[in-house]
Parts: C-alpha cells; sequence; structure tokens
C-alpha cells in the first residue's frame, strides 16, 4: 500500500528539514522549477527557439529595427493579456475584455479629439469607464451568479455595439494626445535607457535581499548570496544587451532623424508588472485571489469575502484593459470600430495560457502573459518577415493564424499535462 | 470527588432543537466537551451529527437551547464567531487550496502583515513551530505545495490549521474517512496530541475501531436525540452499536416511549 511505504520510507527523515540550499540547488530551481511546477519556463524555452528559428529563417529578424518593432508590437497584447490574467486566476474568463479596451479608448478618443477636452480629463475617465465595466461584469457574475462566459460573451456584442455608436459605422477617430502617443511610438533617451537598467537591477537585488533578510532573521534558510548575485547577473547581462541594442541609431541610412532609444513601451510594461505583481504574491487580496482560484469554498470558510475578490479581478481586468487599449490606439495612432474587435481578445487570452497562466484557475504570475505576450508577438513578426516558403506565403493570415493556434494548443497541453502529474505525485 | 478543571466541560450545549421545515433534527440534544479529552460522537447517517457540528460553529442557528463557554452562556452566530472563542472545525473534505503551500494554506483568511504586505517570514515560523508541537514529522518543508501532499499529510495540514490559532475546541468531521491503515494510525495519535495539549477534541466517526481507540467519551446520537454519554472504559462496541442502531441498548439509552413517537 502506498501509504505504509511512504510513512515508513519518510519516518527517519526529520521533520520539517527546509533544505538549506546551496547555490547550485537555487539556481537549478530557478531554471527548471521546483517538481510540477512549470510556469513560464516551457514558454520562455519557446520564445528563445522562435528567436533562433526566425534568426536564421527570415533574414531580416535579427536587426535593431525589428527589435524595437518587436517590443512595441507585443505591448497591447502584454498589457491585456495582464488584465485577463486576473479573471483566469479565478478560473473564470473576461471574453470582453477586447472591447472593453475598446470602448475606453474610444471615448477618451472621442472626447479628446471631437470635444477638445484636455487628457487629463479623458484619460483617467476612460480608466474609470474600465472599472465601471469591469464592476458591472463582476456583479453580474459573482453575485447574481451569472456563467463568466455567457456575460462576458453578452458584453462582448453589447461594448462591440457602443464602439461603433462613438465611432460610428466605418469611422476613424485620430488621436493626438502625446501621452497616448508615447507609448508605443517614443522613446527613452539613452542614458534614461540605462537609468532603467539600473532600475531593474536595483530593484531586484533589493527585493532579494531584503527577503533574504527577512527569512534569516526569523532564523529561516535564506536564498543563498551566490545564486542571488548570479540571477542578478544574468539580469543585469540580458537587460544590458538590450538596452545597448536598442540605444544603437536604427534609422534607415541616410534617414535625417536619429531613431534611438529604449522604447516608452518598456518602462509602462515594467511599471505595470512590478506594481500588479507586489499586488497579487505581497498582498492579502493577491492570496486571496489565488485562494479563491484554487479552492472556492475553502476561501469561503476562511471567510474570504468572495463576491469582493471576483469583482475587484474583473475590475482590475477593466482597468488594465483600458491600457492596452490605449497601447493599441498609440500604434496605429487613432482608434476605429474596430479597436479591440477582430482577434484581439483571444490573441490576449491565449498569450496568458501560452505563458503560463492556468485556465483552471489558481496558478500564474505576471510575469508568465508577459512572456506570452512576447511569444505571440514573436511569431506573428518572425513569419512576417518569412516570406514564402515553397507553396505557404507565411505573411498571410492564414498560417499564422493556423501556427499561433498551434502553439496554444501546445502551451494548454503543458497547463493539462503538468496538473496531472502534480496531482498524481506524492 | 471535587470539581477541577478537566471535570467542567469547555463547551456546554443544553436542550439543542433543530428543524429544517416540518423535520425535526435535533430533539434536546445535550452535549458537553472537556478539556484535554477526546468526545466521539456517533451515529449513523441522517442522525444529525453533521448538522450538531454545524449548529456548534454557527453555521446553522438553533431554533432552541443554551450554549456555554467554559461556564458562560454565549451565542454563536456564525463561523467567525467560533473561532473568535477558539472553535475550530476540521471539515470532511479538509478545505484546502492545492495551488498555495502549507503555510499559505494554514493563514488562509488570517494573513500576518506589515501594514499592507505580508510578512511570510513571521507565518512561516508560526506555521512550523505549530507543526512541530504536533509532532509532525512527514512533511519536508513548510513550502511545500498541498498539491503535493498524500491524503495523511493534508489531514494534519488541515489539523494544524485549526490549533494554529490557540485554539480550545476543535471539531474533527469524519478525520479518518479517506484514509490508509498508516496514515489512520498517524491521524489518531495526532488526535490524542491535540488532547494532551489540554484541548477539547470532538471527533465524529462512522469507524468504531478508531472511536474505541481514541476517545475518552462516547456520545451515540439516534434520530436527532442523544442515545447516551458513555465513558469509553464502562461500555463496549456491541453497546455501542446497538444504541446507534436503535438508541437503546439494555437499561441504558431512550426510553421506549419515545422511540416509538419518532
Amino acid at each position: 500500500m502506498a501509504a505504509t511505504t511512504e510513512t515508513e520510507s519518510s519516518s527517519g527523515a526529520f521533520s520539517f528539514d527546509e533544505r538549506r540550499q546551496t547555490i547550485g540547488s537555487a539556481l537549478r530551481d530557478a531554471v527548471l522549477g521546483p517538481p510540477g511546477e512549470m510556469g513560464a519556463r516551457p514558454a520562455l524555452a519557446g520564445l528563445i527557439a522562435l528567436i533562433i528559428l526566425f534568426s536564421i529563417g527570415a533574414d531580416r529578424f535579427a536587426s535593431k529595427a525589428n527589435f524595437a518593432n518587436l517590443i512595441t508590437q507585443a505591448t497591447w497584447v502584454m498589457i491585456l493579456a495582464v488584465g485577463v490574467t486576473f479573471v483566469l486566476l479565478l478560473g473564470e474568463i473576461d471574453l470582453s475584455a477586447g472591447y472593453t479596451a475598446g470602448v475606453c479608448v474610444v471615448t477618451m478618443a472621442w472626447m479628446m479629439t471631437q470635444h477638445n477636452i484636455s487628457g487629463w480629463i479623458a484619460i483617467p475617465t476612460g480608466f474609470l469607464i474600465g472599472a465601471a465595466i469591469g464592476t458591472l461584469t463582476g456583479w453580474l457574475v459573482a453575485k447574481v451568479g451569472i456563467p463568466a462566459f455567457v456575460a462576458t460573451l453578452a458584453f462582448f456584442l453589447a461594448w462591440q455595439g457602443v464602439v461603433l455608436q462613438i465611432a460610428k459605422e466605418g469611422g476613424t477617430i485620430a488621436v493626438r494626445n502625446e501621452v497616448v502617443l508615447a507609448i508605443v511610438n517614443k522613446n527613452l533617451s539613452p542614458l534614461m535607457g540605462w537609468v532603467l537598467w539600473a532600475l531593474v537591477v536595483i530593484g531586484y537585488l533589493l527585493a532579494a535581499f531584503y527577503t533574504r533578510l527577512n527569512r534569516v532573521h526569523h532564523g529561516l534558510a535564506g536564498e543563498p548570496v551566490g545564486a542571488i548575485v548570479v540571477k542578478a547577473a544574468v539580469i543585469a547581462l540580458g537587460w544590458g544587451i538590450g538596452t545597448y541594442v536598442l540605444n544603437q541609431n536604427r534609422s534607415f541610412a541616410g534617414a535625417v532623424r536619429k531613431l534611438e532609444g529604449v522604447p516608452v513601451a518598456v518602462p509602462v510594461v515594467v511599471g505595470l508588472a512590478v506594481v500588479l505583481h507586489m499586488l497579487l504574491s505581497r498582498t492579502t487580496w493577491g492570496r486571496h485571489v489565488y485562494a479563491v482560484g484554487g479552492n472556492t469554498e475553502a476561501a469561503r470558510r476562511a471567510g474570504i469575502n468572495i463576491v469582493w475578490v471576483k469583482m475587484s479581478c474583473f475590475i482590475m481586468t477593466g482597468m488594465v484593459a483600458c491600457l492596452a487599449g490605449m497601447a493599441l490606439a498609440s500604434q496605429l495612432n487613432s482608434v476605429s470600430p474596430q479597436t479591440g474587435g477582430n482577434d484581439t481578445l483571444l490573441r490576449a487570452v491565449g498569450a496568458a495560457a501560452i505563458g503560463g497562466v492556468s485556465l483552471f484557475g489558481g496558478r500564474g504570475k505576471i510575469i508568465y502573459p508577459i512572456i506570452g505576450g512576447l511569444v505571440v508577438a514573436t511569431i506573428d513578426n518572425g513569419l512576417g518577415l518569412m516570406g514564402t516558403i515553397g507553396p505557404i506565403d507565411f505573411t498571410q493570415s492564414g498560417p499564422k493564424f493556423i501556427i499561433q493556434g498551434l502553439v496554444l494548443l501546445l502551451a494548454a497541453s503543458v497547463d493539462a499535462l503538468s496538473r496531472k502529474r502534480a496531482s498524481t505525485e506524492g | 470527588m471535587s470539581e477541577t478543571a478537566a471535570d467542567r466541560p469547555i463547551l456546554e450545549l443544553r436542550k439543542i432543537n433543530k428543524s429544517f421545515g416540518p423535520v425535526h433534527v435535533l430533539h434536546d440534544v445535550d452535549f458537553a466537551v472537556y478539556p484535554g479529552k477526546v468526545t466521539a460522537l456517533v451515529g449513523d447517517n441522517g442522525a444529525g451529527k453533521s448538522t450538531l457540528v454545524k449548529c456548534i460553529v454557527g453555521v446553522y442557528s438553533m431554533d432552541s437551547g443554551e450554549v456555554l463557554f467554559e461556564g458562560e452562556p454565549v451565542s454563536i452566530g456564525s463561523p467567525k464567531g467560533a473561532a473568535a472563542l477558539g472553535i475550530e472545525v476540521v471539515y470532511q473534505d479538509l478545505a484546502l487550496c492545492d495551488n498555495l503551500d502549507i503555510v499559505q494554506n494554514m493563514f488562509l483568511g488570517r494573513e500576518t502583515k506589515n501594514s499592507v504586505i505580508m510578512d511570510e517570514a513571521e507565518m512561516e515560523v508560526a506555521a512550523r513551530k505549530t507543526l512541530a508541537s504536533l509532532s509532525v514529522r512527514t512533511v519536508k518543508s513548510a513550502r511545500q505545495s498541498v498539491s503535493s501532499l498524500s491524503g495523511g499529510q493534508r489531514q494534519t495540514v488541515a489539523i494544524a490549521k485549526a490549533v494554529l490559532w490557540n485554539s480550545r475546541v476543535v471539531l474533527l468531521d469524519e478525520p479518518t474517512a479517506a484514509l490508509g491503515v498508516a496514515q489512520t494510525r498517524q491521524t489518531l495519535d495526532l488526535v490524542r496530541r491535540l488532547a494532551d495539549q489540554g484541548l477539547g477534541v470532538v471527533i465524529i466517526s462512522h469507524n468504531l475501531v478508531d472511536v474505541f481507540e481514541v476517545a475518552d467519551r462516547i456520545v451515540p446520537l439516534y434520530l436527532g436525540r442523544v442515545a447516551a454519554d458513555l465513558d469509553r472504559s464502562e461500555t463496549n462496541q456491541t453497546q455501542i452499536v446497538e444504541l446507534i442502531t436503535s438508541g437503546r441498548s439494555g437499561d441504558i439509552g431512550l426510553a421506549r416511549a419515545e422511540q416509538v413517537q419518532i
């Protein structure tokens, strides 16, 4: 009997002998992850494989200009994927998040461009609309008890109609607001690029050493200093190379204006990720989100306000969707009835799933949808540059969609299989 | 015999009645929990064991009756109220989140905070202390995910979660129902240790072998009535089975008339 052998084999082990980690084992954990917790590792491996593949297959892929392009193209996917991650963590879905982004940003554009209302009023209004939409959806799902799939499917249609009404059929509203345009179109100065690099590295070191000191202070085993330093060095090197490349002039030969620097999108995404990561991993609210996603009944018995937790996640998705809408508008310099439509939402959910956010709820970190968003954008960008190979024209939407679909399927399989393995272990 | 602390019930229920519509589930139930003792609540399916537990912790309201905690009358309106008094329940399904680790589960809903940020190290230390006090030996790390634990280990974590808060009374609903032989052994040892630490322990079980092994007092319920309240040493399994199935055994148990009435 399994139970008997387990007791026998572990009876010699001292209780709670927390593994005192060596640098080696800590780094191995960082690369491979604890058993059953693959996290974003398959997505990260996939991203590296894709980059290598496209660098060989498409000659313009590995260029300075395309590197910056790729980042700016990925911006809205990453942000919207981060947004839907909150409802995915609950084990719910928000099919209307794409058009929520659309409604927010089309209202913003309508106020600013057609009514000359200041961005100081229009932009906060957009976020308030996102929050209001989230409140309504969350209330219907958590309090009224409509399945999220149905409620958000209804809003998917309804918000589409609202966008059409505001933008008018076929109408496009130009966006001229500096702040919105800057997200995708402006770059940091080379110096600011290095300041951002320093902030990221120092921030990581401070966070890691603070956690270590706190644990050691309580007599617990902390992460080995060597492991922290090695990880920080890897981040510093990787981010440093990226910053160095982006700080080179990437405008066409003979262009009058220099085009250089880290796109503003990078600090926007990093800032969003850091704040939301802290919320999810360091506050009780974040802990309760995971608890509700993992076992709603257990959370209820622990005295957690399920309705509030669910509603707040939908509100979060709505507000982050507004930011994603701004990134979309920034990329197109305008908003149209299609903003947030077509495959916008599905790509974002796909990105979150590819990154390792479990669609069953309860598992996933903020970094996952960001890596997933980069994978989705890389496939899109890379295939576009592949050109025609044999009978297949990779620049067409058909092959792109097929390949993205297969990648998503692969990611979903990894999620399902790793869950299966985790539940049969021990 | 002079009355000492151990003789005085820590939790006492007097004449509890509870109906769900026309169905009278609990009839004048008297029930007492003593510190340092394991009281077993036994009974057939539908005898009212779970209803009684849910009344105790305030999930259900009682229709009539009195609850005394340490001799003082109290009114427990919700599970939170019960927890505030130090009464905790470990449900049969354990109510653990698979995706969280042991420490996170033990502190769920009651996280320790430094202003707004959770104090993970503080929680881990407290969790390890509790687990160590229960002589838990089979769990390797307090940061292990609950999904990787065996049934017995989960039971242990659920019990540890209940006693983390300086609880006075712990109610365990069928703690051994889903466990193998060795894990049942561990869990019963754990139940005994809880009582040895001075807690009032209530164990609800179908398994009379387990009950006779761990309980000090045995209370059989028969169709919503307390058939008897017996010391383990003065009874045996045959008698308990009779009390569970017919409410009566020899000259103890419910009067005949009462039985007919039902």
